[in-house]
């Protein structure tokens, strides 16, 4: 049997009760959510560094295809061309 | 009933109170301590490293560019059986086995293998699956352009800090800014950025972008490297920079080095020698009396002297000339390169003076160039000078220059008389490509007039006409110029000239259609052999670099109307 005492305390208390477990809640799901961000993170930074490295390495390949003597062996050695000496340049004039 | 209750009510109560005790034990009073262990086993520090900046070519191409490795490492104290993983790494890296088992012998927790591997190296090793054994991430530099850019781009230690040459001097700007920022650690070692990532947590080094043309730079070494192949030479350098501003656009010297080979071990002829070499001019120092002459109206530049008919004997001290030659002009005591004309007429001109104009054209100090090693200039002081002094350093013995003192000289003396601060980094730019400095012409000072450049230039035209010491330099579609220089070299056990060991040198322009003067070069052969004179060995190099130039830069041709037919 209910007093009017314990009518009055109770629901005051379930609520208080209820407020501090959102909060617990709320408080434990920020915290994980921290910690997901920060795997997420993790990853898109190794993901980044990865990607990162590979543009640099296809830099570098393109650079080392394009490097002075690898174009001059293909030209010599695959094409025949040879530089020209200056009586084989013909220069071109505007209005011919 | 009650008591019972009440007895239930009392123990949870006592259960609820030692648990709320405990709970502000932990929560309070052991707070501090308890958080600090916590630290301590989640916490750690990354060390976050830089990308080392990357270095370009006025075009944007790269010279010299980072990536990352894997370097392989062991923990001897966990591997099994040491004398089977030497053998079985040592086929793999191809590293002495013997020294392999010593260093799985140590009693450490930490050695290195083999550092900077390669892709397939790596997966060599994994599938080796051997305990102890672990890979670690490295920045290694590579150089497309290997060898003809070595000298001037210079390299990096094991460790990715700047060792030698554009490398060390702005190492500072290149290497970056290592950060370390506070990570958390789950219990897999697995890294969660519990504070996020900031902008600056990673600053990559800046990159360069140089003066330097990759296929001009990529001409001239390889013009150099057949030259002092087929003239039998110790060394040589090539110099080409643009005459007005004071850029260098190619920067030879031999011998050279492959750079992506990495250590000291595999480096010789590492210097650069247009930078770092002194050397006795020779005959290349007259055109700057002559041109600082006029300026000073101390002749002029139809003024003649008596060439003595190749010998002259000179405050005791006689001199000769390669022809016989007797009244000379001004113009053919350059063209003919006569020792005695020069000696003759500068002989009026006192000791002071003569060490002023080479203090005016910068022969007595560095440069200032953006690259380590610079001497200055190796004159003595004029209160010392004697008459032979003053007839010797005439004709360019008796005192040292380097490659770029001369270059730097030599645009002074043809681009109206400005001597320009050479350099070779044009622009520093930061990781997100904003310029952090930009490198514009600096003039030092104003040391001839434009007619006196004008006049100088048109002497130097003549050297490279029939009958001038450069004929073998002439070009018939441009308009080249320039001097030769073919100096007897010291020997510095006995401090006398030494028979046989001659530089030879050249140092001149090409002139387009418009009439400017395009690109200034000096290439100088260190003791060629058997023949030395700077027409035979110099020049042709001159020739063949400025003709190559010539078509990469697409330059007019100096061809008249009348020629029109011909050149069609």
């Amino acid at each position: 049997m209910r007093t009017p005492y314990t009518s009055r305390i109770l629901p005051g208390g379930i609520v208080i009760l209820l407020v501090l477990m959102v909060w617990a809640m709320f408080h434990v799901w920020t915290r994980h959510m921290v910690t997901e961000l920060g795997y997420s993170l993790s990853e898109s930074q190794a993901i980044t560094e990865q990607l990162l490295s590979e543009n640099k390495a296809l830099k570098l390949e393109i650079s080392t295809l394009k490097s002075s003597k690898r174009l001059e062996f293909i030209a010599g050695s695959q094409l025949g061309l040879t530089p020209p000496k200056p009586e084989q340049v013909v220069y071109l004039w505007l209005d011919e | 009933m009650a008591r019972r209750i009440k007895a239930v009510q009392i123990i949870l109560i006592a259960m609820l109170a030692t648990i709320s005790l405990r709970a502000f034990d932990l929560q309070v009073i052991k707070s501090n301590q308890i958080i600090t262990k916590a630290h301590k086993k989640f916490d750690h520090a990354v060390e976050l490293s830089p990308y080392r900046g990357t270095i370009f070519d006025r075009s944007g191409q790269p010279l010299a560019i980072s990536l990352v490795v894997k370097s392989v490492a062991a923990n001897p104290r966990i591997i099994e059986d040491p004398a089977k993983a030497a053998w079985q790494i040592s086929k793999a890296l191809r590293i002495d086995r013997k020294y392999l088992e010593t260093r799985f012998r140590e009693n450490r927790y930490f050695v290195w293998i083999k550092r900077q591997v390669t892709p397939n190296e790596v997966e060599a090793i994994k599938a080796l699956k051997i305990k102890g054994i672990g890979f670690y991430d490295e920045a290694k530099r590579f150089y497309p352009e290997s060898e003809s850019l070595a000298n001037l781009i210079g390299f990096v230690g094991i460790d990715g800090k700047g060792l030698e040459g554009l490398e060390l001097s702005y190492d500072m700007a290149l290497k970056g800014m290592e950060r370390k920022i506070d990570v958390h650690k789950d219990g897999m070692g697995r890294i969660i950025y519990a504070r996020g990532l900031q902008p600056d947590d990673v600053k990559d080094g800046n990159t360069l972008r140089l003066t330097i043309d990759k296929r001009i730079q990529y001409i001239a070494f390889q013009e150099l490297k057949k030259a002092v192949a087929n003239n039998k030479a110790a060394s040589g350098f090539v110099i080409i920079t643009n005459p007005s501003t004071g850029e260098i656009l190619a920067l030879a010297s031999n011998p050279s080095f492959d750079p992506n080979r990495g250590s000291y071990n595999h480096l010789s002829g590492h210097t650069n020698m247009a930078i770092t070499h002194s050397f006795e001019p020779g005959s290349v120092i007259k055109p700057f009396w002559v041109s600082w002459g006029l300026e000073k109206r101390k002749f002029n530049i139809t003024s003649s002297i008596f060439c003595e008919n190749g010998s002259f004997t000179f405050h005791r001290v006689t001199i000769h000339d390669h022809e016989k030659y007797g009244w000379l002009p001004v113009n053919d005591i350059i063209k003919f390169s006569s020792n005695i004309g020069i000696a003759k007429l500068m002989d009026p001109i006192s000791a002071g003076e003569m060490y002023s104009c080479l203090a005016a054209f910068g022969f007595l100090d560095a440069t200032g160039i953006d690259f380590p090693g610079e001497p200055q200039g190796m004159t003595r002081d004029a209160s010392a000078w004697t008459g032979v002094d003053k007839a010797t350093i005439s004709f360019g013995q008796g005192f040292a220059v380097t490659g770029i003192q001369l270059i730097t000289a030599f645009n002074a003396m043809v681009n109206g008389g400005m001597v320009m601060r050479p350099y070779i980094v044009e622009r520093i730019t930061d990781a997100k490509n904003i310029p952090v400095q930009d490198v514009r012409p600096t003039i030092l000072r104003k040391v001839l007039s434009k007619e006196a450049c004008d006049q100088i230039v048109g002497v130097m035209k003549s050297v490279t006409l029939k009958g001038g010491t450069a004929e073998s330099a002439g070009m018939t579609t441009f308009q080249v110029f320039g001097k030769t220089g073919t100096a007897q070299k010291i020997d510095p056990l006995t401090g006398a000239y030494a028979q046989g060991d001659y530089v030879s040198s050249f140092i001149g322009g090409i002139i387009d259609a418009t009439g400017k003067i395009r690109l200034t070069m000096i290439v100088c052969i260190n003791e060629p052999r058997p023949f030395y004179y700077a027409s035979i060995v110099a020049c042709p190099l001159f020739k063949e670099i400025v003709s190559q130039c010539a078509n990469i830069m697409e330059l007019s041709p100096n061809i008249t109307l009348a020629t029109r037919g011909s050149s069609g």
